[in-house]
């Protein structure tokens, strides 16, 4: 689709990365918990988030540009943008409401504890100690310590204990934190807590780095979190994105069927063109453009299994489902370099 | 290599080209305001700030040195002559002048994977580097006989001096200074008086090794350069070069782990990293421009860097005295 493709793919991109090896998705998102999770969510949407609640609107990205109707999940509807390709919620909750629903979820709660604790040592191995070790590169490499640093949204309080035994991060802020601040309390590590409407805030254009993982995706309005995290940086600061790219594998072949797609929690899938759009427009270069997934074949084998309504080319389905783990893996790392699997992650430099 | 530090210098803003010197006259590429000669000595008499020599093995520790006393900063393409005498004469002139900057050009350092993984070696993630492995290879080419590079008397040596010197500066920046040598020197494919592949080992005083193989005889062109930690390892494979013949600069990040060997397909959890944008030698002129602005010591491939590498090539060179033999009697003339 015109205008999905990623510019800085095409080689202007100073960095790219890809991860190799085997991870099973099972590991990360155990399937029977996956499953309680979806009917827990599907209670708290009709409780919290009924549909008289919801605001139409535009595409976070290309408001000008027309959308059409995609699918419908969980009572939500998706809408493609012709203008950058990104698929996103309308109408949806508007802040306020999702900031209720983020406190009371029992969805929620269940997914960042039992969820998540089922699959701890994985997320530890794999997406946690990884995802410091790359904020820890870039910034050994770009930053002079000591560096103040803000956590957008906090989901992984314990996060901040170990960026703190670094030596070189001097302050740590966590900004609106997903599960509260009593969450980020319980962590133990030092850190300053601003919570959604409370007084106070980070400094402005005084931090060094701001981190935010899996934000974009479930903000109400991206452009505008984009200008605050602008805001807080200095100029020359790193921001550190993660989330789900609209122009993933998954994502795009399984639509409404992806089983960790899911709304409120998705509101914005941004494609790769988007993404770049959303980053320059807000003041933000970006350093690398990567999407390191390595579960979209996986996640398309199991729905193929699971989904007697999922109907994809008969080439795809062989490659997907083949029994060869080398083609298997082949195909999920050439997804990886051609910035198509579903996981994004950005490191963008504040102008 | 001219050609090119040209275009760098027309890009930076506080560098201005006032001069060019080629020996054809063919090759010189005039401008308004730039003084163009065939004559190196006339270059230096111009009034200048910073020389850049581009040249032949053969002239550069003369044109070096005779620059410095003319009063200039130098930026020196390596290798820094043809032999381990041409740099020790430069490095007396540079301390007879020490308020001038001397930077020879290795400029692998430079490269986005090679500045990565020395950041990752000195934060200690991947623990103590225990030994290293270089391979650097092409194929020569079609005129590759006929040139100055395939000239003992030109160049000073072959493949080793040409461009394993880069992949030796690499092995320093990664472990310091090596002790002990041994080597194997060949001349396997090409004709000519000069090395198409040259194998070395190489130890620190700490028990750290590298390894090299430097070759004219690379039929498709090859860099990698491996080290192995104490928590893992580090792969640079490819190099980012105008003609992309090296492949795609890459790195390669893992932690040491033991491999399910039930699903042992050697395919364990590694970090790719791509690097796409060529800015190593943009970033070397910069650098260099800075030291000059600044008044301040050239960090990167200064003369003592240049020193050291050139004592290893004298040294694998000299460990082989099978290839001492054979050199010298070529060159007497002796089949």
């Amino acid at each position: 689709m015109v205008g999905t493709e990623s510019v800085t793919g095409q080689g202007g991109c100073v960095r790219q990365a890809v991860l190799t090896g085997r991870l099973e998705g099972d590991k990360i998102w155990p399937a029977e918990l996956l499953r309680q999770y979806e009917m827990l969510l599907q209670q708290d949407i009709q409780k919290l988030l009924p549909a008289s609640s919801r605001v139409d609107v535009a595409c976070p990205v290309c408001p000008s540009e027309p959308t059409t109707f995609e699918y419908e999940k969980l009572g939500f509807s998706y809408r493609i943008c012709e203008g950058c390709g990104s698929c996103f919620v309308s109408p949806r909750p508007d802040h306020l409401r999702l900031g209720q629903f983020y406190e009371r979820s029992e969805a929620i709660r269940f997914f960042h504890g039992t969820l998540v604790h089922e699959a701890a040592q994985t997320r530890e191995d794999e997406v946690l100690r990884p995802r410091l070790e790359w904020v820890q590169r870039m910034t050994d490499g770009c930053l002079r310590p000591p560096l103040r640093w803000i956590d957008v949204e906090t989901k992984y309080p314990s996060l901040f204990a170990r960026v703190t035994r670094w030596g070189a991060v001097s302050r740590v802020y966590s900004v609106f934190p997903l599960l509260g601040a009593d969450s980020v309390r319980l962590g133990g590590a030092p850190c300053e807590i601003v919570e959604p409407g409370g007084p106070g805030g980070p400094p402005t254009s005084a931090a060094d780095v701001v981190t935010a993982f899996e934000v974009i995706e479930r903000a109400f309005d991206p452009k505008k979190i984009l200008d605050q995290i602008h805001g807080w940086l200095r100029p020359g600061g790193l921001l550190f994105l993660t989330g789900t790219s609209g122009s993933g594998f998954e994502v795009r072949l399984l639509r409404q069927l992806s089983r960790h797609v899911l709304p409120p929690t998705h509101l914005n899938l941004l494609s790769l063109a988007a993404f770049e759009r959303i980053l320059d427009r807000a003041g933000f270069e970006v350093l690398e453009l990567s999407t390191p997934g390595r579960l979209d074949v996986d996640m398309v084998a199991r729905a193929m299994e699971e989904e007697p309504t999922l109907a994809l080319p008969p080439i795809l389905e062989d490659l997907v489902a083949t029994s060869n783990p080398a083609v298997r893996m082949g195909l999920q790392e050439l997804l990886q370099e051609a910035r198509l699997s579903s996981h994004i992650r950005i490191v963008a430099r504040r102008t | 290599m001219g050609q090119l530090r040209n275009r760098l210098i027309a890009d930076h803003p506080d560098l201005e080209l006032k001069a060019v010197c080629d020996i054809s006259a063919d090759r010189l590429v005039t401008s308004p305001g730039v003084k163009a000669t065939t004559d190196y000595q006339a270059l230096l008499d111009c009034e200048l700030d910073a020389v850049f020599v581009c040249t032949p093995n053969a002239v550069t520790a003369d044109i070096v040195t005779r620059a410095l006393a003319r009063g200039l900063h130098v930026f020196c393409e390596k290798p820094p002559g043809r032999c381990l005498e041409d740099i020790q004469r430069i490095r007396e002139a540079e301390q007879n002048t020490p308020r001038l900057k001397l930077k020879f050009g290795f400029n692998h350092r430079y490269h986005d994977s090679v500045r990565e993984a020395l950041r990752i070696i000195r934060g200690g993630q991947l623990g103590a580097p225990m030994w290293i492995r270089g391979v650097y290879g092409k194929s020569g080419g079609r005129e590759f006989e006929k040139g100055w590079r395939s000239r003992q008397e030109l160049a000073g040596g072959g493949i080793l001096l040409d461009q394993g010197i880069h992949m030796l500066d690499l092995f320093r920046m990664f472990m310091g200074d090596f002790e002990e040598v041994k080597s194997f020197v060949e001349r396997q494919f090409w004709t000519g008086d000069v090395e198409d592949s040259a194998f070395a080992l190489l130890r620190t005083s700490r028990g750290q090794v590298a390894a090299l193989h430097s070759s004219s005889t690379h039929w498709k062109h090859c860099f990698l350069l491996e080290v192995s930690c104490t928590k893992g390892y580090l792969i640079l494979q490819g190099l980012l070069t105008g003609s992309r013949s090296y492949g795609r600069e890459t790195l390669v990040m893992g932690h040491r782990q033991f491999e399910d060997e039930s699903f042992a397909l050697g395919h364990p959890r590694e970090e790719v990293i791509y690097f796409d944008r060529e800015l190593c030698w943009q970033r070397e002129v910069e650098d260099f421009a800075h030291s000059l602005l600044l008044d301040q010591p050239i960090q990167d491939g200064n003369s003592w860097d240049a020193l050291q590498v050139m004592r290893l090539i004298d040294l694998i060179y000299g460990d082989d005295a099978g290839w001492l033999e054979r050199r010298a009697s070529q060159a007497r003339g002796v089949a």
